[in-house]
């Protein structure tokens, strides 16, 4: 997208009339405005009448979920010409466990657990690909997994290493990219994190194949999540919550 | 190559790590999605939990409190039984699980004769609205609140003052703190993401 289209995007957004100019017939760009157009005057309705996201009570989720399984056991039940949803040994197209996808937008969210659980249970599902590395002879590979590719930046792997007497994290990022980072507005940091991502370990920028060096007595198993996010040259050290691998360990 | 049990005796205290590709400008919900559509009952309870606040919010408001539990328990289980029809590349979870509420909160009305009993609802039905549409409005407006809501916070920041004020790019960019190519960046993903809700919930219909 060009620049001025942005600036054309952004008026959209606002409602500001006038966005209907020669260049933005176009059709891609046409429909992007309309889209554009389309949320901002919903954005503002919601906000108009009070509809902002956290203002309505609380509500028991395990007990409309109890609720969804009577219903659904009820109805399986009493019918015999209903087909039940297939037991997931039956239709997991891939035996071999799946990566969990989350970010830490959500990690900030209700949705996290349930995606760390997720990831938890696909990493105990995952048969252990430990190797002995042939690299340099004061790295030894004390486990390694392969990694799925969900997204178009491939996949990724991390390993614990020692390197000389030292535990370290080994991440792969080879081939992830960003347009952030392409443009010369950001980089990938590699975080060590709790479950509920509320304690961060930064092990610094990453480089393609980086050896990420733990502090003398900390225990990964404390933080055991590591995350690959993006980060603009921004001055914040904090995350930016935008996160693009992430993988939970399996002690 | 060494063995699972090996590993677990020489490895006290190390760890086994699995990274997988989080694609930030699409449903971050994807894989879950993908498990819920093939019929994996944990992702169903995943899914309530992800999205249940939510759906009892727009059930509460849209038909009130005393059937809002009701009706997000008819969603969640028309939603587990017509679970092959979704399709991620139609649009987002969240959106289409709305569209179903807002289904299952027409019927509520149509087999009581009942109209929405939302405030703003009740005084756009005097101005003489339609009620379809009072629950069409709802599900779009607290669909986009929610999904806003939900963005990472700077893009959330980045997103609201495009939407709410009228700073130019450079100025949201003065704002925040943040470099001009983050802000344009992060509007055009942040606009993606709030589509990909409206997408799931058209694609109900």
């Amino acid at each position: 997208m060009q620049p001025h289209d942005d600036d054309l995007v952004l008026r959209a957004m606002r409602g500001d009339a006038g966005t209907a100019s020669d260049e933005a017939l176009q059709s891609d760009l046409a429909n992007e405005l309309r889209d554009a157009a389309r949320l901002g005057s919903i954005a503002r309705a919601a906000r108009d009448n009070g509809l902002t996201a956290g203002v309505e009570p609380a509500v028991d989720l395990g007990a409309i979920a109890a609720s969804v399984h009577t219903a659904l056991a009820e109805h399986r039940s009493s019918t015999t010409t209903t087909v039940a949803p297939p037991a997931l040994a039956d239709v997991l197209p891939n035996p071999e466990p799946v990566a969990t996808v989350s970010s830490l937008a959500d990690a900030r969210s209700r949705r996290w657990i349930p995606a760390a659980a997720a990831a938890v249970i696909a990493v105990i599902s995952f048969g252990l690909v430990a190797v002995l590395s042939d690299r340099g002879p004061s790295e030894t590979v004390l486990a390694e997994a392969n990694l799925d590719a969900l997204g178009p930046s491939g996949g990724a792997v991390a390993e614990l290493v020692e390197v000389d007497g030292e535990l370290a994290v080994h991440v792969h990022t080879a081939g992830l990219t960003d347009a952030a980072v392409t443009s010369g507005d950001g980089y990938f940091e590699v975080w060590l994190l709790d479950p509920t991502a509320s304690q961060l370990l930064s092990l610094g920028p990453a480089s393609d194949d980086g050896v990420y060096p733990l502090p003398d007595g900390f225990d990964p198993a404390t933080l055991p999540v590591v995350d690959v996010s993006v980060e603009h040259f921004d001055g914040d050290p904090t995350h930016s919550g935008d996160s693009r691998l992430r993988g939970v360990f399996d002690v | 190559m060494i063995g699972g049990a090996d590993m677990r005796a020489m490895t006290t205290g190390t760890a086994r790590y699995r990274l997988s590709v989080v694609d930030p400008d699409t449903d971050t919900g994807r894989e879950l999605a993908r498990r819920f559509v093939a019929g994996d009952a944990h992702a169903l309870d995943e899914i309530i939990a992800a999205h249940g606040q939510a759906i009892h919010g727009f059930c509460r408001r849209a038909a009130g409190a005393d059937v809002a539990a009701d009706l997000t328990q008819e969603t969640f289980v028309a939603a587990w039984r017509s679970a092959h029809r979704f399709d991620p590349e139609r649009g987002a979870l969240g959106g289409w699980l709305t569209g179903i509420a807002k289904n299952k909160v027409r019927d509520h009305f149509r087999s009581r004769r009942l109209v929405p009993v939302d405030a703003h609802s009740a005084a756009a039905i005097a101005d003489g609205a339609d009620g379809d549409d009072l629950i069409d409005d709802l599900a779009e407006q607290m669909l986009v609140a929610d999904a806003i809501a939900h963005l990472p916070s700077k893009m959330r920041e980045t997103v609201e003052l495009a939407f709410f004020t009228g700073l130019t790019h450079p100025e949201i960019a003065e704002r925040t703190g943040r470099p001009l190519g983050s802000v344009k960046s992060d509007i055009r993903r942040g606009l993606a993401r709030l589509r990909r809700e409206l997408e799931g919930l058209d694609a109900t219909a």
